[in-house]
């Protein structure tokens, strides 16, 4: 790092002293990162996870000791209209799984041009992720949303009132940018970490040149928040770092899953789908 | 009833943020040459159909191409509703400022109209009545039950029955509490809590039904309960109930609702077809019961459609329902696309390519579905549509998106048509044994034919680069139809890099403008959006690499992967260092190659001393100061530090100012990119460690940023060298030249290991030299900033493999420079600065 980044981290504790012991460690020689407490549900996870998205799934060959699914339950678009400020799109597509898979239910959030944060609806989005909990078989909640840096005060607030509106063995997830999980993060987000048992980084769709942002191994060294350090969201069409082992591996398709995809998961894990590029 | 369509939109809304304008990972943007189609979306449908490229060209797009190629374009009307269905497929519901929409109207209106009735049962409505219910049973998906239709029908009746009877009238008051109570089984009811794991789920909630009209009621409102009633049963997902009622009162021709309920009928069908009770089937452990459970549902969805086929074909005979026709009609093509997918899909084709069609748009979001079905590897369309659709549409679709190469010239052969030419061209390959027969047919097709753009890119494509092709190509030029396309541009412009004869004709040829940037899957660039103060900034667009304000001359035109690959693989130093210091090259583009000549030339330099290369390097310095003023002082100490016969004294001196030159800027290095800047611009370091070089030369079409062993070069595809073969000036001996030099290069490793390593070594050779502690300083710098090479490990048991003490490996290197800097040189300055090796 050089002479200005060093200056950073110091601010950066002395304004977050009060939680910064979760996120920030004194050495950045090579240890592994402390990890933050894990909740139960989510210690029961398998270490697959396939997302699965807005298209009709039939995974109900996935062998639930293999392999957990995360589904696209809900997803919010959040604006500045006063009558509607929160609109909700629940899921539309059918989703097949076998019996006791291990089911997350992924709300994503999306925010219209201009949408300035209110407290107001900062306690409506909370009820409204809460709200996907209520259907068969959930173990674990995960939001999907890329906040903005100004945007990141109003999710944390986000996230600890859906805290208190889940219980304590239902798991809270949240999907990660790489930059919020890097040693230089400065991510407002900080705040809720008691309030989340997971960020998930997502190794893909990072941009570059057309031609090769698909092959370019990404390097899992970029993380470094205790967070981020049990799973990684990987896609099936993108090179893959290295993954140490113990991860959890979210995985992304662009399409449907295919019976091939689910039996090579059954048969080799998420190793059974790296790709070959 | 379009609106029955809508959730078929969410199957292509791909709302994963991978695939819309709002990548999941930092959004760089990402420059793309040739998409299809190009341009303006408004200038394609008017018929500027450009070059089709690949086989995942979409079917909207391939309907319109389709008919501008067989003379049958698009009307202002289709246009419209062209670009709007367009529009609707590549837009995320966030990429509209949604402020200032007003509520939904049928909603608002039916809450203005129960308002202005006195009736506090605490059953008022507001915005925030639920529509959505979940689908019976495990397949964890809901539907929008009440649509806003329904609402606006209600205000409407609510309002006439007010002003015929008084809105406080009794039977008026016991209308609306009847459809207070049909609205309550829009939603779900209470939201159930969190029930866990294992848990069967709450039964949902029982139906909410109007109470039965006494017998002394007004006969108005008896026939508008019994309505109230069908409806309750509707959206209370009890179809039965809702059939039968729906039946009887359709029986009932003196009811107000005897027509629409005739139609409702087939609605309810349709609704307890396409909503499935999915209790107990097909995720069944019992993989022979789960599959008889499937199959037995998909017959019973496939009969309960067919019923509701009869019922709409009977509807749309009865002169009855001449008010409902549109609705009958939208309804029927709904329930074609499931019940006979291809016989609709000749329909969809014929009406596609019939002028003035008023369901267009609605058409080709139909075709998409049947084309792309479930999963997007299956086409749902089968080979007997094909036969039957006269129109060649679906065929022609299909050859091309298959892609059947064979289909395409058997087709080609039999018609003639231009239409068949394009598609039997743009799947030909060089040496296919029909390629003389196209290469004839192209040449005869007149350029006032709308594929002639087209056809003669592939002409020129499958033609032997010779000069003759090169005469070809300049007297095709000025014909092509390049409307509103850079892509048309960009192709042609690499034909002409592919055939240029000297230099300074290639040099004109290389740079293009991009057609699109962002997200590649989406050809439409998303107009930029305001960010609050403190958001990450958009990339840079107001300055180019040299600081100088950007505009198409100098920041707008970046190389191509042909160009790319020539510079980088092709070209020897010397050619590179000829082409730096051209004026035909924009600026930023200038820059480019002047730096990676510069970096070559000393990296060759450093490896064996060689005047040329060090002549190339001085030759290189104005042209990066010119760019960079603070390039200036770093190259005058290395030029000084260069001279023609060196003595051992001044040979270190050369040495060490190399180093320091190379390690000085984050921004250096030995290549040019393809389709984009260095994402920190100049000297800024990239906080994802892109910063000097992962690869000196990278394999071909990769970029430095990838390690050496990226098999990038896969991904293009074994014959990447008879794809982009040396520019035709290069002369064997310039190849062998470049191929010697690239070879030297290649031994070079990543700049964290290359600079740690000869730090290093000068260390051991100069320990007392007052320039060793900076150069260890600055090798630790780029150390900790580049690429890094860590210890591999096997992925099943976690445990490292390799020597643990190979030099190679960045935390050695690491605690090597700390050790070297601590021990050796503790007052320097970096030895402070670094108080750990990592």
């Amino acid at each position: 790092m050089d002479r200005d980044a060093r200056r950073k981290p110091l601010v950066v504790f002395l304004l977050l002293a009060p939680v910064a012991w979760l996120f920030l460690h004194p050495h950045r020689k090579s240890g592994k990162p402390a990890t933050a407490a894990v909740v139960t549900q989510l210690t029961l996870a398998p270490s697959t996870m396939l997302w699965a998205w807005e298209v009709p799934e039939d995974l109900s060959t996935l062998d639930p000791t293999r392999a957990g699914v995360a589904f696209l339950s809900r997803e919010l678009l959040l604006s500045n209209n006063p009558a509607q400020p929160v609109l909700v799109r629940g899921r539309h597509q059918p989703l097949r799984v076998a019996p006791g898979v291990f089911l997350m239910a992924v709300t994503r959030i999306e925010t219209a041009p201009g949408f300035k944060p209110a407290p107001a609806t900062a306690a409506q989005v909370a009820r409204a992720i809460a709200a996907t909990s209520a259907q068969p078989d959930i173990r674990a909640l995960q939001v999907d949303f890329d906040a903005t840096p100004t945007q990141q005060a109003f999710y944390a607030d986000v996230l600890r009132q859906l805290r208190t509106l889940l219980p304590a063995r239902l798991s809270l997830s949240i999907t990660a940018l790489v930059g919020w999980c890097s040693p230089a993060s400065t991510s407002a987000l900080n705040s809720a970490s008691n309030s989340v048992d997971e960020a998930v980084p997502m190794f893909f769709r990072m941009g570059g040149p057309a031609a090769t942002r698909a092959s370019a191994p990404r390097s899992l060294a970029a993380i470094d928040q205790p967070l981020c350090s049990s799973s990684v969201g990987l896609s099936t069409d993108e090179a893959w770092p290295q993954v140490p082992p113990g991860r959890r591996v979210y995985l992304f398709r662009p399409g449907p899953w295919t019976p091939n995809d689910l039996a090579l998961v059954n048969r080799f894990g998420y190793e059974g789908l790296k790709p070959h590029l | 009833m379009l609106r029955l369509r809508m959730p078929l939109l969410s199957l292509f809304a791909l709302v994963f943020c991978a695939a819309t304008a709002r990548p999941c990972g930092p959004d760089f943007p990402v420059a793309v040459f040739a998409v299809w189609p190009d341009g303006a979306y408004p200038s394609f449908v008017a018929g500027h159909v450009g070059v089709p490229l690949g086989d995942h060209a979409r079917t909207r797009d391939l309907v319109i191409a389709y008919d501008a190629l067989t003379h049958t374009p698009l009307t202002p009307a289709d246009q419209k509703q062209a670009i709007a269905v367009n529009r609707s497929f590549q837009q995320s519901w966030a990429d509209t400022d949604t402020s200032n929409d007003p509520p939904p109207p049928g909603l608002n209106a039916w809450i203005a109209a129960r308002n202005a009735i006195s009736l506090d049962d605490g059953m008022a409505p507001t915005l925030a009545l639920p529509l959505t219910r979940a689908v019976p049973g495990n397949s964890y998906e809901g539907i929008t039950n009440c649509l806003d239709d329904a609402f606006a029908n209600a205000a409407r009746t609510l309002t006439a029955r007010a002003a015929a009877f008084g809105k406080q009238s009794p039977a008026v008051l016991a209308w609306v509490r009847g459809q207070d109570a049909v609205f309550t089984n829009c939603g779900d009811g209470k939201a159930p809590e969190y029930f866990g794991p294992g848990q069967p789920p709450p039964p949902p909630p029982a139906p909410r039904l109007p109470e039965a009209a006494p017998t002394s009621a007004p006969r108005w409102l008896q026939q508008d309960r019994a309505y109230q009633l069908a409806a309750a049963h509707f959206y209370a997902l009890d179809f039965d109930a809702a059939i039968a009622g729906f039946r009887a009162i359709a029986a009932d021709t003196a009811s107000p609702w005897s027509s629409l309920a005739a139609y409702l009928v087939a609605r309810a069908n349709i609704r307890k077809a396409t909503i499935a009770d999915a209790t107990g089937d097909i995720a069944d452990p019992d993989r022979a019961k789960a599959q008889a459970l499937a199959a037995a549902q998909k017959a019973r969805t496939h009969a309960d459609l067919g019923l509701a086929q009869k019922q709409l074909l009977s509807l749309r005979a009865d002169p009855r329902m001449a008010p409902l026709q549109i609705a009958v009609a939208d309804l029927l093509d709904y329930v074609n696309l499931r019940y006979d997918p291809d016989a609709q899909a000749v329909v969809l084709a014929t009406r596609l390519h019939s002028p003035a069609t008023p369901n267009f748009g609605q058409s080709l979001i139909d075709l998409t579905y049947l084309r792309y079905g479930p999963y997007d590897e299956v086409k749902t369309i089968g080979d007997s549509a094909d036969a039957d659709d006269r129109t060649g549409m679906l065929a022609w679709i299909k050859a091309l998106t298959t892609p059947d190469p064979k289909l395409a010239l058997a087709q080609w052969r039999s018609t003639h048509t231009s239409a068949w030419l394009l598609a039997a061209i743009t799947l030909a390959q060089s040496g296919d044994p029909a390629v003389p027969d196209l290469l004839h047919a192209a040449e005869a097709l007149p350029a006032t034919d709308p594929a002639y753009t087209a056809v003669a890119y592939h002409r020129l494509r499958l033609g032997p680069r010779t000069p003759a092709a090169r005469a070809l190509l300049l007297g095709i030029v000025p014909h092509i139809d390049t409307t509103g396309a850079p892509t048309t541009t960009n192709l042609f412009t690499a034909l002409n890099a592919a055939t240029a004869p000297t230099l300074e004709d290639w040099l004109r040829a290389a740079p293009r403008t991009p057609t699109a940037a962002g997200n590649p899957e989406i050809a439409v660039v998303t107009p930029p959006q305001s960010t609050p103060a403190g958001d990450t900034p958009p990339p840079p667009t107001l300055e180019n690499v040299c600081g100088h304000k950007a505009n198409s001359a100098n920041f707008g035109q970046l190389f191509d992967v042909d160009a790319a690959i020539a510079l980088n693989e092709h070209f020897p130093l010397r050619l590179l260092a000829a082409a730096a210091e051209s004026s035909v090259l924009p600026e930023n583009l200038r820059f480019q190659v002047a730096q990676a000549a510069w970096a070559r030339a000393v990296l060759l330099d450093l490896a064996q001393p060689s005047p040329v290369d060090e002549a190339i390097a001085r030759r290189m310095a104005p042209v990066l100061f010119a760019c960079r003023a603070t390039w200036k002082p770093v190259l005058d100490a290395y030029n000084a530090a260069v001279v023609a016969t060196a003595s051992p004294a001044q040979e270190a001196d050369r040495r060490a100012t190399a180093l320091l030159a190379l390690m000085r800027f984050a921004s250096t290095e030995p290549s040019v990119r393809q389709g984009e800047e260095r994402r920190g611009g100049f000297a800024t370091y990239d906080e994802f460690r892109q910063n000097w070089w992962c690869s000196t030369v990278p394999l071909a079409g990769g970029d430095v940023d990838e390690p050496p062993d990226s098999p990038t070069s896969v991904e293009l595809g074994p014959d990447v060298d008879a794809h982009y073969p040396p520019p035709p000036f290069l002369t064997h001996a310039d190849l062998a030249e470049a191929q010697a030099e690239i070879a030297v290069l290649r031994k070079v490793p990543n700049a964290s290991t290359y600079f740690a390593q000869q730090a290093l070594a000068w260390m051991k050779l100069h320990p007392s030299d007052p320039r060793t502690p900076d150069i260890l300083g600055e090798a630790d710098r780029v150390l900790r900033n580049s690429c890094r090479t860590e210890q591999p490990f096997d992925p099943h048991t976690g445990k490292p493999t390799g020597d643990p003490n190979d030099m190679n490996f960045t935390p050695n290197l690491a605690r090597a420079l700390f050790e070297a800097l601590h021990t050796h040189y503790p007052t320097s300055s970096w030895a402070k600065r670094y108080k750990s090796w990592e």
